[in-house]
């Protein structure tokens, strides 16, 4: 089968809809890189507090959409919709007041502070911005942080199974428990949508099941839509409720893990080619 | 003409040896050696000790010191030193450098005595012969140096680019562990570097002896000198470094050759030739610079604690269930618990001991505890801009030398109230620490400690020099007030002055900006990237860190009766740095003890040790900072964690302290909902492993 027809199949089906309307949509984004198409007429829907999985064989265009989505890179056509808000043209740091939080690939380590420290920092940005200058003037910063915000974080370490590591400084820590950590930092805003680029790169297959785990979690309580780009294909397939399939810049497939398991087109892309060149022998 | 021009080679050549063994130590190992000069010096000392004080030969001499001493010491420091230094945070390796340059000297004094140099000659035979050359007079030293220069620089050249040594270097420089995959030993690669670098140190120790001098402080001018054409070479740029280190040097002499030699104003303009080169390309390449800040800069003495010790990978293994938490305990997780009553009882004892030391000692102690209170004060400019502000200023003496200098000068010279004029000077160089942090703080950490050490040579020769502060090197005298005339009222004014500055970083630390600090100085990209304004933050500690050095200077001027600039040359004040950090950079304790140990331990030993002996604590500040390769926190610190420990084993309940002080047992992967805990032994494990790689 090949992509057009995908497409063709996703149009009349449509996107499995879930009772909520898309908090995020990408629309028809081309990106063009001097001659090089990177990403051709590309769409897809995040609804709210779904899992959404982007995969891809190694250069399929997903990092490209990852940065437009996170708004490194504006794309030549097409939009960008977070909450029915078009942010094709804002910077990263609109985007993420907007709701938008992402984290990286390999996690920023803050060596020398605590899980709880960063989270409260993380907290505070987002919520008393203002403290980062006036507590030099006042004596806030010599008693406890609010009760509220002591929540918050709380809340936070226990989500993601930090309690452990509370009180510990980062240094040392598996690459895991670092990401946990970046997750953490990105959740405590309570964004709308969160961006997750590359989650499994560094860990084992351990590690990575209890990151999946913590995900799923972080996704049902905090009500917060999960973006994940991943090469690894089979933890797409467990952890998100829709996958996107991208090869060569093109969407080829979309639809439930199940759909994405049985489709022609998804397993020659990453099995090979053989299997659509006898295909298009055969017409 | 001709005449100026060749010694301008000459020493641009000199220069430019030196700026290529830094280089290339530099891009090999990621340590920017700061003891360069020192061992330079070391070696021609030693040559000194055997051709004329001991009467050998020229060859015999030379041999020995040169080729066998030389290497050999580079072999041997190596080995204890520089091995360690390589993944350390930048401060460790600039603190422990700057502590090897400290060092050496006295070391070299006491195995060689301490006899008055005038001239020292090269490796030229005595008297030196002259050639004529176009009319022009070149010395047989001159060849001799033009020669080495050439073959160093040219034969360098060649075994960089065209044999498998060379090829080994570069490969070293991009990646140590993917070239033991090849099967070369970067230990084995990294130890030649260093061996060839301190020999060719050591050569150019020789040769320039007879030019500029056989002293420390010539050695420390020419390593500087060297660190202005690194630097327009953006640090590994080889060809770059080594056509501006000629530059200087051709346009320093000429210079010499067309200004007034009377004036004292060429002497002051020859000398800062390099740092005005520098300074003009910062300006230009800047953007370049910033946006390209080296990503090893953040962590301070943080990183140093490189990879997880044996004892923290078997606490890793300690597998502690988790318990469901209940809301009470879930706002207890998100305490901040980094500050316990164990830091406060250490600083309020030793607070306490100071204030009984007037009670106890007679009156001419009493007097330097009160002058090592005033340099305490000045030294808690460190702990805020280095300790908190994570920036590594190599002239915050600068910053008090002009707090002392202006405080005398307005007081006495202008007739200001003391108060005021030491008000007054402190809150001059707010500015100048604002703009300079502003400049440096988007470069990367090794730009602000080079750029701020040439900042601070530049305001030794073109401001510190001038007569109306120099007076004929006697300074500017200050009368003390009449209320503080006994030193007993000095040393508690000045533990108030002390505890309000103390307070106010500890009111920093605790405040939101104090946590944004921490995690710029962990992560700077990371800090950007959570959305805090780093550079803001910064340049504000950066303003308070340069009005609290020149409080410390003014307070200086008073207690001692001078504003004196010879007091406050920018090398002098690598040694405060190495002290400070040596007892504690990030604790105000560490200052307060760096102060009082600074005046108090050069005084017992005049007063009570023979004279030959004077030099041992110079000695002792420096190897302390070497020490640090061994604890990177600093000595204060290190007690804090074995009481800690003793504690816990007494069993004692005491304020939770942040964890990694005392290597706790609850490490779990923690993953697992409340009760499951399958073992995670091997994931602890793996996770190590990786994160040590990964560095």
């Amino acid at each position: 089968m090949s992509a057009s027809q995908t497409r063709a199949r996703e149009a009349e089906r449509g996107a499995p809809r879930p009772a909520s309307a898309p908090v995020l949509e990408v629309r028809d984004v081309t990106v063009d890189f001097g001659g090089v198409r990177a990403l051709s007429a590309v769409s897809l829907n995040v609804p709210g507090s779904a899992r959404v999985g982007l995969v891809g064989p190694n250069g399929a265009g997903k990092t490209t959409l990852f940065q437009v989505i996170s708004g490194f890179l504006v794309p030549d056509k097409g939009s960008v919709i977070l909450d029915g808000r078009d942010v094709t043209a804002a910077a990263p740091h609109v985007r993420a007041r907007l709701g938008l939080a992402r984290t990286f690939q390999v996690p920023e380590r803050f060596e020398t502070m605590t899980v709880a420290e960063q989270l409260t920092l993380a907290h505070r940005i987002h919520a008393e911005r203002r403290r980062m200058w006036s507590d030099l003037v006042s004596l806030r910063g010599w008693r406890p942080g609010s009760p509220g915000e002591l929540e918050r974080v709380g809340e936070i370490i226990e989500l993601l199974g930090l309690q452990p590591f509370a009180r510990r400084e980062v240094q040392g820590l598996p690459v895991g428990i670092a990401k946990l950590i970046e997750v953490g930092c990105a959740l405590i805003s309570r964004p709308r949508v969160l961006l997750l680029d590359e989650p499994s790169a560094g860990l084992d297959t351990k590690e990575t099941m209890e990151f999946a785990r913590a995900i799923d979690r972080a996704a049902e309580q905090e009500h917060v839509a999960v973006v994940l780009v991943e090469h690894d294909l089979d933890l797409v397939l467990n952890m998100a409720q829709l996958v996107y399939v991208l090869d060569f810049g093109r969407l080829i497939a979309a639809g439930s893990p199940e759909e994405i398991r049985a489709d022609e087109a998804v397993q020659a892309a990453y099995l090979g080619t053989a299997s659509v060149t006898v295909e298009q022998a055969a017409q | 003409m001709l005449e100026y021009i060749i010694a301008g080679l000459v020493i641009g050549g000199i220069y430019a040896v030196v700026a290529s063994g830094l280089v290339v130590t530099y891009t090999a190992s990621g340590i920017l050696n700061f003891a360069y000069g020192a061992l330079a010096y070391f070696v021609a000392r030693c040559y000194y000790f055997f051709h004329t004080q001991q009467g050998w030969g020229i060859a015999p001499a030379a041999l020995l010191s040169i080729v066998v001493i030389g290497p050999a010491l580079g072999a041997f420091l190596y080995a204890t030193l520089f091995r360690l230094l390589r993944n350390a945070s930048m401060l460790l390796q600039i603190v422990v450098t700057i502590g090897l340059s400290v060092a050496i000297p006295p070391i070299s004094d006491v195995m060689f005595g301490n006899p008055v140099i005038s001239i020292a000659p090269g490796l030229a035979p005595e008297p030196v012969h002259v050639y004529k050359v176009f009319g022009a007079a070149i010395t047989l030293d001159q060849v001799i140096v033009l020669a080495v220069v050439a073959a160093t620089l040219i034969g360098g050249t060649l075994i960089f680019r065209f044999t498998s040594a060379g090829l080994m270097v570069r490969a070293m420089v991009d990646s140590p562990a993917m070239t033991s995959l090849t099967g070369t030993n970067p230990g084995t690669v990294s130890m030649y570097v260093w061996v060839v670098s301190v020999f060719l140190a050591g050569l150019v120790g020789v040769l320039v002896a007879p030019i500029s001098g056989l002293s420390s402080e010539e050695f420390t001018f020419l390593m500087t000198t060297a660190f202005a054409a690194m630097i327009v070479g953006e640090m590994v740029n080889f060809n770059r470094a080594v056509i501006v280190a000629f530059a200087i040097g051709i346009i320093d002499s000429l210079l010499q050759g067309y200004l007034p030699p009377q004036s004292a104003l060429t002497a002051d303009i020859v000398e800062s030739v390099p740092f005005a080169i520098m300074f003009v390309f910062l300006l230009v390449a800047y953007r370049r610079l910033a946006t390209r800040a080296s990503r090893r800069s953040g962590g301070v003495l943080d990183r140093a604690i490189a990879p997880p010790s044996r004892a923290e990978v078997a606490q890793l293994r300690t597998n502690v269930p988790l318990v469901a938490a209940t809301a009470m305990e879930r706002r207890e997780f998100a305490k901040l618990v980094r500050y316990d009553h164990l830091r406060a009882i250490g600083f309020l004892s030793q607070l306490a001991i100071v204030c009984l030391l007037p009670l106890v000692l007679p009156n001419y102690w009493v007097g330097l505890v009160a002058e090592g209170l005033c340099f305490a004060i000045a030294f808690l400019s460190f702990t805020l801009v280095t300790g908190e502000g994570g920036m590594i200023w190599l002239c915050m003496v600068s910053f008090t030398g002009f707090g002392a200098v202006m405080t005398a000068y307005l007081a006495t010279d202008q007739g200001w109230p003391l108060l005021a004029a030491v008000l007054a000077s402190s809150i001059m160089v707010v500015p100048v620490g604002m703009l300079l942090s502003f400049v440096t703080s988007r470069m990367g950490g090794l730009y602000v400690a080079l750029v701020t050490l040439t900042f601070g040579l530049l305001l030794d020769n073109l401001f510190f020099s001038r007569q109306v502060f120099q007076n004929y090197g006697l300074g500017i005298k200050t009368v003390v007030p009449s209320f503080a005339r006994s030193n007993t009222v000095q040393v508690y004014l000045l533990v108030g002055v002390f505890c309000l500055i103390a307070l106010g970083i500890e009111h920093l630390r605790r405040s939101t900006a104090g946590l944004g600090l921490m995690a710029a100085r962990s992560s700077e990209v990371g800090a950007r990237a959570l959305g805090i304004n780093s550079v803001g933050l910064k340049v504000v500690v950066a303003g308070a860190a340069a009005a609290v050095a020149a409080l410390g200077g003014g307070l200086l001027a008073i207690q001692q009766g001078e504003g004196n600039p010879t007091f406050y040359t920018t090398v002098g004040g690598l040694v405060w740095l190495a002290l400070v950090a040596t007892l504690g950079i990030r604790l105000n304790l560490g200052a307060l003890m760096a102060g009082i140990n600074f005046v108090i331990i050069p005084a017992l030993f005049a007063t009570f040790l023979p004279t030959r002996l004077s030099e041992v604590p110079a000695f002792l500040f420096g190897f302390g900072a070497i020490m640090l390769i061994r604890n990177p926190d600093g000595a204060f610190p290190m007690q804090g964690r074995q009481i800690r420990t003793l504690l816990r084993r007494w069993n004692i309940p005491r304020q939770p302290a942040t964890e990694t002080l005392e290597h706790p047992g609850v490490i779990e992967p923690g993953l697992q909902p409340s009760g499951a805990s399958p073992p995670i032994t091997v994931m602890a494990e793996a996770g190590v492993s990786r994160a040590q790689v990964q560095r």
